[in-house]
């Protein structure tokens, strides 16, 4: 058959026929026809393939760094960036207290800096989330060949509960190679943190250092407390949570007049013994917020004071409680006000 | 006249479908490459199952919960993935638990006709170090199917220490 191909061919240089010519054409054009889209189906369908499984694999990267890797690191950024911060306002000359805590430590997780009317401070290096995205675009460089640029717009934190910081981030990742362009505009990523383990800034701060504490939460229910639990409250050093209190939530902690928080509120009781020579003895609630803040020990001008000293065998002197602890501790047998 | 025109078509569509047939065989044994699925299932099967595994799920002498690395605290964390526990064992740079971990949960998932090894950036973590026999296989292999994963964590939750991400490879060849 083949051959008659040749037959048409030589027939048409033989001018003895046109149709020869015609038919030979028709072949020739089919032919080409079909080897066009023979040659295109199987190149092409290996190509696209193989397009469509590094797309899936370069897909399944960014999410998972966006998904996976961006939280984890807010969450480590948030633990290292409030640990510094604590450490830093106390080892400072002068103390330093945020005036937003939300806000400021979350420039500090993003970045390391506090912004203060003096200027910029350098409070964390090498655990910001920018270091930590940063790792991210050398091993998408390097392992998939991808350009990826991360932009961290803000980093807030939240006090959600009581015993409970939200760091949240609004970001921004693009990620460009040569096969495919991505793009995740203004979204957000959340670490939820339990507070405890972190260092309170009042202790640390206003002791210089000598007394630190860091929050524990106290296993003690509001109907289970009386003298014998307070002594091992205080002695423990943890904190609680009084609904209806006026205690400033751990974030608040971070001013130096800390704001009581209805949501959030919680409290420690000071060890007198733990306190730095100078400031022991105080004619003042030992409970925290209270001893902390400043006060007259006659705020009523020479009318019995809102103090009562607390005497038991768990608690070592001195102790004192405002009315109101002395009822929230249930200790009133115990208390004996303090006149002025 | 007409008879002619019908011949001349019939001929030219023949030679069509011989052109045809001949073009797909030709195509199809140029396409035609060793079987990749074995060696492809292998290495993809126990990815999944190292990457989607968490230690709590693993019932293994030495590399689970209550085993031998658990007992001496090298394992610490219960969630982590199998992956990342041998992410962690590299960002800890204890290469020999990470090579005692890998064999301990491949054991069942490498057949003998098979080779694999684990690299964690670029560092050979299993076997630590490779036998010459396996080295001349890799060599000579027609076909090695390697998979990529990126791991990352944190030490433990009282420090926050963030690891990674690191890329693990995974390759699989023929022995």
């Amino acid at each position: 058959m083949v051959p008659s191909l040749m037959k048409n061919l030589i027939h048409s240089f033989n001018f003895k026929s046109k149709k020869g010519i015609f038919f030979t054409l028709i072949s020739l054009v089919l032919v080409t026809i079909i080897t066009h889209i023979f040659t295109q189906g199987t190149a092409g369908l290996g190509e696209n393939e193989a397009t469509a499984i590094r797309i899936q694999v370069l897909d399944g990267f960014i999410s998972k760094m966006e998904n996976f890797y961006i939280p984890l690191a807010l969450e480590s950024a948030t633990f290292k960036g409030v640990n510094k911060t604590v450490w830093h306002m106390y080892t400072q000359e002068p103390d330093v207290w945020l005036t937003n805590p939300g806000e400021e430590l979350g420039s500090i997780i993003k970045n390391g800096t506090l912004e203060t009317p003096t200027g910029t401070m350098r409070i964390s290096d090498n655990n910001t989330l920018i270091n930590f995205t940063s790792r991210i675009k050398g091993i998408a460089a390097a392992s998939y060949g991808m350009e990826l640029s991360i932009d961290i717009h803000d980093v807030r934190l939240t006090q959600i509960a009581p015993w409970q910081l939200e760091s949240r981030v609004n970001f921004s990742l693009t990620a460009k190679s040569s096969i495919a362009n991505w793009s995740r505009q203004y979204r957000i990523a959340t670490a939820t943190l339990s507070i405890e383990g972190f260092p309170d800034p009042q202790y640390a701060v206003n002791t210089e250092g000598s007394y630190t504490k860091v929050i524990h939460r106290a296993s003690t229910q509001p109907s289970e407390w009386d003298a014998a639990h307070l002594g091992v409250f205080i002695a423990s050093g943890n904190y609680t949570r009084f609904e209806g209190g006026n205690a400033p939530s751990y974030l608040e902690r971070f001013k130096q007049s800390p704001l009581s928080s209805s949501c959030c509120g919680i409290e420690s009781t000071v060890n007198d013994a733990l306190l730095p020579l100078a400031i022991q003895n105080q004619q003042k609630s030992y409970a925290d917020y209270q001893f902390f803040a400043p006060s007259s020990p006659c705020p009523n001008g020479g009318q019995p004071a809102d103090l009562y000293n607390i005497a038991h065998a768990a608690i070592t002197p001195p102790f004192r409680l405002n009315f109101d602890h002395v009822i929230k501790y249930k200790v009133d047998t115990q208390a004996s006000q303090i006149s002025c | 006249m007409h008879k002619r025109g019908f011949f001349f078509t019939l001929d030219a569509i023949m030679s069509l479908i011989i052109l045809a047939v001949g073009m797909f065989l030709f195509f199809t044994a140029i396409l035609s490459v060793p079987s990749a699925s074995q060696t492809e299932l292998i290495a993809e099967d126990t990815m999944a199952f190292l990457s989607t595994t968490a230690i709590e799920n693993l019932n293994d002498p030495i590399a689970g919960i209550g085993g031998t690395l658990w007992q001496q605290g090298k394992i610490t964390k219960e969630k982590n993935t199998l992956l990342q526990q041998i992410g962690e064992f590299y960002a800890k740079s204890d290469s020999q638990a990470a090579e005692q971990f890998i064999q301990a949960v491949m054991a069942d998932n490498i057949p003998q006709s098979h080779f694999a090894q684990i690299a964690v950036e670029s560092q050979l973590l299993y076997p630590a170090i490779e036998p010459q026999e396996q080295t001349s296989s890799k060599q000579n292999t027609g076909l090695l199917i390697a998979k990529t994963e990126v791991v990352f964590g944190v030490t433990n939750t009282t420090t926050f220490e963030l690891w990674g991400p690191y890329e693990v490879t995974l390759s699989v060849w023929q022995r």
